[in-house]
C-alpha cells in the first residue's frame, strides 16, 4: 500500500477532522492517512508551546500521525548526525540559515516535492528567493526581525529610533549584543552606515566592504558591556537593568512588550532591517519523509500561520499577515504584512557570511567579541 | 587464593567497566576520531586550534576559575563542616538540609537568583551604592567576580558533605591530650585536628578541582565572552559554529588540561599530605 496520500485526499480528511472538531464529536476519522505512524519534530523551545498547541493536535485528527514535538536550540544537527543510517532523530526539523545551509552541504537533508504543498501558493514569493527554497531544501520563512532593545527607565526622553542612536555617548559600554556574529555584525554594519550618514546601506557594506566593517566592530566593541548569548538571557538583563540598549529577536521582545511595558522598550527600524531565515528541512533518510511533506503544507497554511504570528513571530502567508497586522500594530511595524513590505524584505546576509563561514567566526571570537 | 575468589572483584567491577567503556571509552574515541577530520584524516582542527588566539587565554582562564573556586570553596566549607560537626544530631542534620537545599533545586533556578542577588537592583548593588563604595550600580553578572561567586556556590555543599564526616573520625581524647598538655585552642587545632582532617581536604578540593574545570553553566549564566571556559568553547564551536572537528580538538585539550591539572594538584596534595604527616609526628 503506498504511503503517499493524494492532495485532495488529505486535504479532504483535514477538513473532515475540523468539521468533526467543530460538532463537539470525539469519533476518530475513518482511513486517516498516516494512522499508526510517529513524526518526530525538531522546533526551537521558544515556539514548542505553540506548535503543541496550534500543529501537533489538529495534525493527528485530521491524518493519525502521532507527532512528538523536541524542543532545542542547535542540537538538532549533531542528534541528525549522530543518528543511525535510516532512523533519524528526527523527520522533521525547524531550524535557522546558520545551521541549515551547511547541514544541507553536507547531505542532512533531502529535497521536499513542493508540488505536494499546495499551501505554498498563499506564501510571497519573496520569503522563498533564497538558495535552500530554490534548490527545494527548505521552505524559508522570516521568523524573527532585528530590533532594537532599550530600557524605558534609562531611555528618558530620547529612546533609540535607529541604529545611529546606539553612538551616542550615553550609551557607551551600555550597550548589549547578541554574541553570535551573524546578527550582531550586521548590527554593527547598521550603526556603521548610519554614523557614515548613509542609513539602509548595511547589506551592501557586508557585501561589499566586509573589511571595513570588521574593522569598525573592533574599533566600537568598547560600546557594548554585555554580550547576550541567548534571548531569555537578553530579557532577563534587560529586565535587570544591565545594559541600556541593544540589539534583539524580535519574536522575544513583542511578547516582553507586552507584558513589561514600563520596562521594555523596542525600535524597529525600517532602514537596516534584517531578518532570521528559519527553515522546515525533512532529513535525508527519514522513512516518514511522505507525513513531514504533509506537516509542512499544515504548517505553512493559514491557520497555523496566524497562530504563529500572533504569538510574535514573523510568518510568510500574506493573507493572515494582513490579519495579524490589522490586530496589532506593533506587530505590523515589525514584519512585512503588504505586498510591498514582502518585496522589500531582506534576511541577514548568510550568503556573504558563507563565502567565509569559519574565517568570520574566528574573527568575531578572537578580535571582537573579547577584549583580550 | 581460588581462581574464583580471584575473580570475584573482577565480577564486582565488571558493570562499572562496561558502563565506563561504553559511555566513555567508545565516545571518546570517536571524539578523537573526529577531531582529525569528519571524513579524511588532517590535522587541520589542531593547527587552527593552536594558531588561533582563543586557545590559551581561555585554557588559562579556565584553569584560574578551577582553581580560585576550589581554593574558596574547600576554605568556606571547612569552618561550615567543623561548625556542623559540633551540633547535637538534630540541629546537625538540619543543618546539613539546609547545606544540601541548593542542590535540590535545578542548577538554573539556583543561578537564576544568583544573577538577580548580584544584578543592577539586587540587594548586592543596592548596599554597595547605599553605603558610597559605588556611585552607580556595578554589572556584576557577566564578570569573572559574578563567575566565581556562581562556582564556588555550586561546590560548596560537596565540599561541606565531604568535610564534615572528617571530623568525626577524630579521636575527641586527643584534642583534650593537647589541651592538657598546654596548647591553646588554635595550637591543638593548627597541630591536631588540621593535619587529620587533611586527607578529607585533599579528597573535596581535588573533586571540586575536577568538577570546576568543566565548569560551563555558570560561565554560561553569569560570564561574557571574557570568562570563557573550555567547555563553553567546545559548545560555541560544536553547536554555534558548526565546526565538529574544532570541536572535537578543544575536548581533548580540555580533557588533556583536567589530566594536567589533575596530576599537579596530586603532586602538591602528597607534599602537602607528607608535611602534615611530619607535623602529627
Amino acid at each position: 500500500m503506498s504511503q503517499h496520500p493524494s492532495r485532495r485526499r488529505f486535504l479532504g480528511l483535514l477538513g473532515s477532522a475540523a468539521l468533526a472538531a467543530g460538532c463537539g464529536t470525539n469519533s476518530p476519522a475513518r482511513n486517516r492517512p498516516f494512522e499508526g505512524r510517529t513524526l518526530t519534530v525538531f522546533v526551537y523551545s521558544g515556539l514548542d508551546e505553540m506548535f503543541r498547541e496550534g500543529f501537533a493536535g489538529p495534525f493527528e485528527a485530521a491524518t493519525g500521525a502521532a507527532v512528538e514535538i523536541d524542543a532545542g536550540w542547535w542540537d538538532a544537527i549533531g542528534k541528525l548526525k549522530a543518528s543511525p543510517k535510516g532512523r533519524p532523530a528526527y523527520d522533521l526539523v525547524l531550524t535557522d540559515a546558520t545551521q541549515g545551509y551547511p547541514a544541507i552541504k553536507d547531505g542532512l537533508f533531502r529535497q521536499i516535492d513542493f508540488k505536494k504543498l499546495t499551501n505554498l501558493a498563499g506564501l510571497h514569493p519573496g520569503v522563498l528567493d533564497n538558495q535552500a527554497a530554490k534548490d527545494r531544501y527548505g521552505v524559508t520563512f522570516p521568523e524573527s526581525a532585528q530590533v532594537i532593545a532599550f530600557d524605558k527607565r534609562r531611555a528618558g526622553d530620547s529612546p533609540p529610533a535607529g541604529w545611529g542612536d546606539l553612538m551616542r555617548p550615553a550609551y557607551s559600554g551600555r550597550l548589549a549584543l547578541y554574541n553570535h556574529f551573524y546578527m550582531s555584525l550586521f548590527a554593527l554594519a547598521a550603526v556603521k552606515v548610519a554614523a557614515d550618514g548613509r542609513p539602509g546601506t548595511a547589506h551592501a557594506a557586508v557585501e561589499n566592504d566586509l573589511a571595513g566593517v570588521l574593522d569598525f566592530a573592533r574599533r566600537e566593541r568598547k560600546r557594548v558591556g554585555l554580550w547576550w548569548p541567548s534571548g531569555p538571557k537578553m530579557l532577563q538583563d534587560l529586565l535587570a537593568g544591565n545594559f541600556a540598549a541593544g540589539n534583539a529577536h524580535s519574536v522575544t521582545l513583542l511578547q516582553a512588550v507586552a507584558e513589561k511595558p514600563d520596562v521594555v522598550g523596542v525600535a524597529a527600524p525600517e532602514a537596516d532591517r534584517a531578518f532570521v531565515q528559519l527553515m522546515w528541512v525533512i532529513p535525508a533518510d527519514t522513512p516518514n519523509a511522505d507525513v513531514a511533506e504533509a506537516a509542512i503544507d499544515a504548517l505553512i497554511g493559514k491557520d497555523m500561520q496566524l497562530a504563529m504570528a500572533r504569538r510574535g513571530a514573523g510568518i510568510a502567508h500574506v493573507e493572515a499577515a494582513a490579519v495579524v497586522a490589522a490586530e496589532n500594530p506593533l506587530w505590523a511595524a515589525t514584519y512585512p504584512h503588504t505586498p510591498a513590505r514582502f518585496d522589500a524584505l531582506r534576511y541577514f546576509p548568510y550568503e556573504a557570511y558563507f563565502k567565509d563561514w569559519a574565517g568570520l567566526n574566528k574573527v568575531w571570537d578572537e578580535e571582537i567579541l573579547r577584549a583580550s | 587464593m581460588t581462581t574464583r575468589s580471584a575473580l570475584f572483584p573482577w565480577l564486582l567491577a565488571t558493570p562499572a567497566v562496561v558502563l565506563l567503556a561504553v559511555m566513555f571509552v567508545a565516545p571518546l574515541a570517536l571524539v578523537v576520531r573526529v577531531g582529525f577530520g569528519e571524513s579524511e584524516w588532517t590535522i587541520r582542527a589542531y593547527a587552527d586550534l593552536f594558531s588561533g588566539k582563543l586557545l590559551l587565554p581561555v585554557a588559562a582562564f579556565t584553569v584560574a576559575l578551577a582553581s580560585a573556586a576550589t581554593i574558596l570553596a574547600v576554605l568556606i566549607a571547612y569552618p561550615v563542616a567543623l561548625a556542623v560537626h559540633r551540633l547535637s544530631p538534630t540541629p546537625r542534620a538540619l543543618a546539613l538540609a539546609v547545606v544540601v537545599l541548593a542542590k535540590l533545586a535545578n542548577v538554573f533556578v539556583v543561578l537564576y537568583g544568583v544573577q538577580l542577588v548580584l544584578g543592577r537592583h539586587g540587594p548586592v548593588n543596592a548596599a554597595l551604592t547605599a553605603t558610597g563604595v559605588v556611585a552607580e550600580p556595578l554589572l556584576l553578572t557577566q564578570s569573572a567576580a559574578g563567575v566565581l561567586v556562581a562556582e564556588t556556590y555550586l561546590l560548596l555543599p560537596y565540599a561541606v558533605l565531604l568535610l564534615a564526616p572528617a571530623f568525626d573520625r577524630i579521636d575527641p581524647a586527643l584534642t583534650a591530650a593537647a589541651r592538657g598538655l598546654g596548647a591553646t585552642p588554635w595550637v591543638a587545632f593548627f597541630r591536631v585536628t588540621l593535619p587529620l582532617t587533611l586527607p578529607d581536604v585533599v579528597v573535596a578540593a581535588r573533586l571540586c578541582l575536577i568538577w570546576s574545570l568543566g565548569a560551563f553553566v555558570g560561565p554560561m549564566m553569569l560570564g561574557g565572552p571574557d570568562e570563557m571556559t573550555l567547555s563553553v568553547l567546545v559548545q560555541r564551536l560544536g553547536l554555534e559554529a558548526n565546526d565538529y572537528p574544532r570541536a572535537a580538538a578543544a575536548s581533548v585539550v580540555m580533557l588533556a588540561t583536567v589530566a594536567t591539572c589533575v596530576g599537579a594538584f596530586e603532586v602538591a596534595a602528597r607534599i602537602a599530605l607528607k608535611a602534615g604527616g611530619a607535623a602529627r609526628a
